[in-house]
């Protein structure tokens, strides 16, 4: 079908502007953590954002260490009543802790971003400020303001904005870590086998967030596109909803949310009435135990990123854009109006649509991408100085096509331009601690089939390699490489890039 | 004639000091407390070794710069805690522990005092229900030996009778500990609370 070519077309561009719009580098370092229990970055971090065993079940006890006691936590919080106040409630207000120190971390990056055509200084290309701790035995918090910096074609675009920021009530019943509820704008757990935030390298999972099928107009302020969520429907970097989560038996967790999807809408925060939904199973087998549980039975390894286990996983996102009606506008020479004027998201569309249709017929002027499904499995393997790990997604969206009605707005149905879209993706990764501590090297192939029975249609492959100057200071060389076919300019990209955090 | 008086009252004095020595010992010790900051503020008693009486005893307990003072105050059992409020604003003192009696003595202002007598054994969080963050212990136990650690966990109880008795200790972070011990001369022993 035809509207299927331009949705594949489309999905490519989408795809290619996302990858350079998404290489900022991660930020969720949380140097506050080594100030509240005076400790290096290393005892979470193998190099910071990439989480440890032991982080990793720290992250998920909502920041707590497995197992904490008052002695470990060497500033000690402010107490907001008695801990004796328990005993009064409902008398009075249940008492909690706030830090003693606001705990706020600064994270920054400089990069030197090489291309066919521009070497470009970004400088700095984040400056973030992160915060994240936690109020009493049972709610945690974490949030992130960001600079951004990219460089795409010799322009400079930026953006500042609040990434994440989210509350967690953690073990809220009985005191079980088989239940918690995270609220607010929020790296989801849907992710956690691929979390971009704590990748080791410059270059993101772009297999997994950047496939656009669909450009939403207008979307570039929010979700923020150095985020993998440009505005459309892919795996959410970001999530804005509600996410419950949990550890059952100590090593199996579950998770299931509910999120704003396609996003913005015009008045509104979500682009409809509908909700996404999400949920995500794993099993870890070996190691430390993802709560954490084993912690002060398991001997684990002196080297502490090393530790023999598998973790497996199964996931799904199902997306509804009913009601949501994608300008092809951006032409206005040309008559074709539409809402949206970014050329970066609405209007890619809305271009392949005018330059593909035959005389005299109707070119599709909106899309409805009424239902969108991923299912995907992700693993995660540990063994000596080796993490391999991957994630397989196999996508279909459902999308509606609409002509432009008099006066510019949604006219009638297109059956025939109308169609279901299936699109697979991969990613492999083997990182390695390459001799000593400090010294860490990543290689990563990912592709997208946009048709599965053809070639595949994006192909890159990343090499990597970290150096820790210090705990918190890291600098990474990076190439990336195209291997498909591309016929994008500035598809190669050597970057490098220095990181601090404190 | 005076003289030899003198001194056989003298002896006999000695002699009646040296008896009530013997009679008596020392405890010291150290107390550990795992998984705490501090060793501090664990009281350590002895049980089993007498009490003495209690009436018209009254210690205190002040308030001041919005914190109680002493933090932890072991007392035997039939004791009057006199709370004094020495602070430049107002202070309420309750307890939700009902082996103290749950009680309230409502709110009073600078240079007031209110008491409250512990007749059973009890520990007792005090609180003011105007700063929620103020809190202070009572432990009323059934014996006049007990003592409270210092930073380093230490602590010394003079003119303990000798004999086999049980020295408890306890700690405001809910850890417990007890031993038997043979109590002779200077006796020293160490306690691990919790762990």
């Amino acid at each position: 079908m035809r509207s299927i070519q331009l949705v594949r077309t489309a999905a490519i561009l989408g795809l290619l502007l996302a990858m350079v719009l998404v290489t900022v580098t991660p930020a969720t370092a949380i140097p506050a953590f080594a100030r509240k229990y005076a400790t290096s970055c290393q005892t979470c971090h193998i190099a910071y954002p990439k989480l440890n065993a032991y982080g990793e079940a720290f992250r998920l006890l909502g920041y707590r260490s497995p197992g904490e006691t008052e002695d470990q936590v060497k500033q000690p919080p402010t107490a907001l009543g008695s801990d004796a106040y328990k005993r009064v409630w409902p008398n009075a207000v249940w008492p909690t802790t706030i830090p003693s120190h606001v705990p706020i971390a600064v994270v920054s990056q400089f990069l030197v971003q090489s291309t066919n055509e521009n070497d470009d200084f970004i400088f700095p290309s984040e400056v973030a400020l992160v915060a994240a701790g936690t109020s009493g035995n049972n709610i945690s918090y974490f949030g992130e303001i960001a600079f951004e910096q990219e460089a795409e074609d010799g322009t400079f675009d930026s953006e500042a904005g609040v990434e994440h920021i989210d509350v967690r009530f953690i073990r809220p019943i009985h005191n079980s870590l088989a239940f918690n509820l995270k609220v607010g704008a929020f790296q989801p757990e849907l992710v956690q086998g691929f979390d971009h935030a704590r990748r080791l390298t410059v270059a993101n999972y772009d297999s997994m967030f950047a496939v656009q099928t669909l450009a939403v107009g207008g979307a570039a302020e929010v979700g923020g596109h150095g985020h993998g969520s440009a505005g459309g429907i892919a795996l959410p970097a970001v999530a804005r909803g509600f996410e419950a989560y949990g550890v059952v038996n100590h090593r199996f967790q579950w998770t299931a949310g509910l999120v704003n999807g396609l996003e913005p809408g015009q008045d509104t925060f979500d682009a409809n009435d509908r909700k996404d939904t999400y949920g995500r199973v794993s099993y870890k087998w070996g190691g430390l135990a993802p709560d954490g549980s084993n912690a002060d039975t398991y001997a684990g390894s002196a080297k502490n990123w090393r530790e023999t286990s598998f973790e497996l996983g199964g996931f799904g996102y199902f997306g509804d854009g009913s009601g949501i009606f994608v300008p092809a506008g951006g032409h206005e020479d040309e008559g074709h109006g539409g809402g949206s004027a970014d050329e970066e998201h609405g209007s890619v569309m809305g271009s392949l649509a005018l330059a593909n249709t035959d005389p005299g017929e109707v070119a599709p002027a909106f899309l409805e991408p009424r239902d969108s499904t991923r299912y995907g499995l992700d693993f995660n393997l540990l063994y000596k100085d080796l993490n391999v790990f991957g994630a397989y997604l196999d996508a279909e969206d459902d999308l509606r096509a609409f002509a432009e009605e008099e006066g510019g707005g949604v006219g009638v149905p297109l059956p025939d331009e109308s169609g279901t879209f299936s699109w697979t993706s991969w990613f492999l990764e083997a990182d390695a601690v390459l001799k000593y501590p400090w010294l860490h090297g990543a290689v990563r192939y990912e592709t997208v089939d946009l048709a599965a029975a053809d070639a595949e249609d994006f192909e890159r492959a990343v090499v990597s390699v970290t150096g820790l100057v210090r705990a918190n200071v890291k600098t990474t060389l990076e190439y990336a490489w195209r291997l498909d076919d591309s016929e994008v300019e500035n598809d190669d990209v050597l970057w490098l890039n220095l990181g601090i955090a404190f | 004639m005076n003289r030899k008086l003198v001194s056989m009252i003298a002896l006999v004095a000695a002699l009646a000091a040296t008896t009530t020595a013997a009679g008596a010992a020392t405890l010291t010790g150290k107390v550990t407390v795992s998984g705490v900051r501090s060793n501090a503020n664990a009281v350590v008693w002895v049980e089993g070794a007498g009490s003495e009486s209690t009436s018209g005893k009254t210690v205190v307990i002040d308030q001041k710069s919005l914190t109680f003072f002493p933090y932890v105050r072991p007392v035997q059992v039939g004791t009057t805690v006199e709370f004094l409020n020495s602070d430049s604003v107002s202070h309420n003192v309750f307890t939700p522990d009902k082996c103290a009696g749950a009680f309230n003595l409502g709110t009073w202002a600078k240079g007031q005092k209110r008491t409250h007598t512990f007749d059973k054994p009890c520990k007792a969080v005090i609180l003011c229900a105007i700063h929620p963050e103020m809190e202070a212990w009572v432990v009323a136990v059934p014996s006049a030996y007990f003592a409270v650690t210092d930073a380093d966990g230490a602590f010394e109880i003079d003119g303990v009778p000798e004999g086999s008795h049980e020295v408890k200790a306890w700690h405001p972070k809910g850890r417990e500990a007890s031993r038997e011990v043979s109590i002779t001369g200077d006796t020293e022993v160490e306690l691990t609370l919790g762990g």
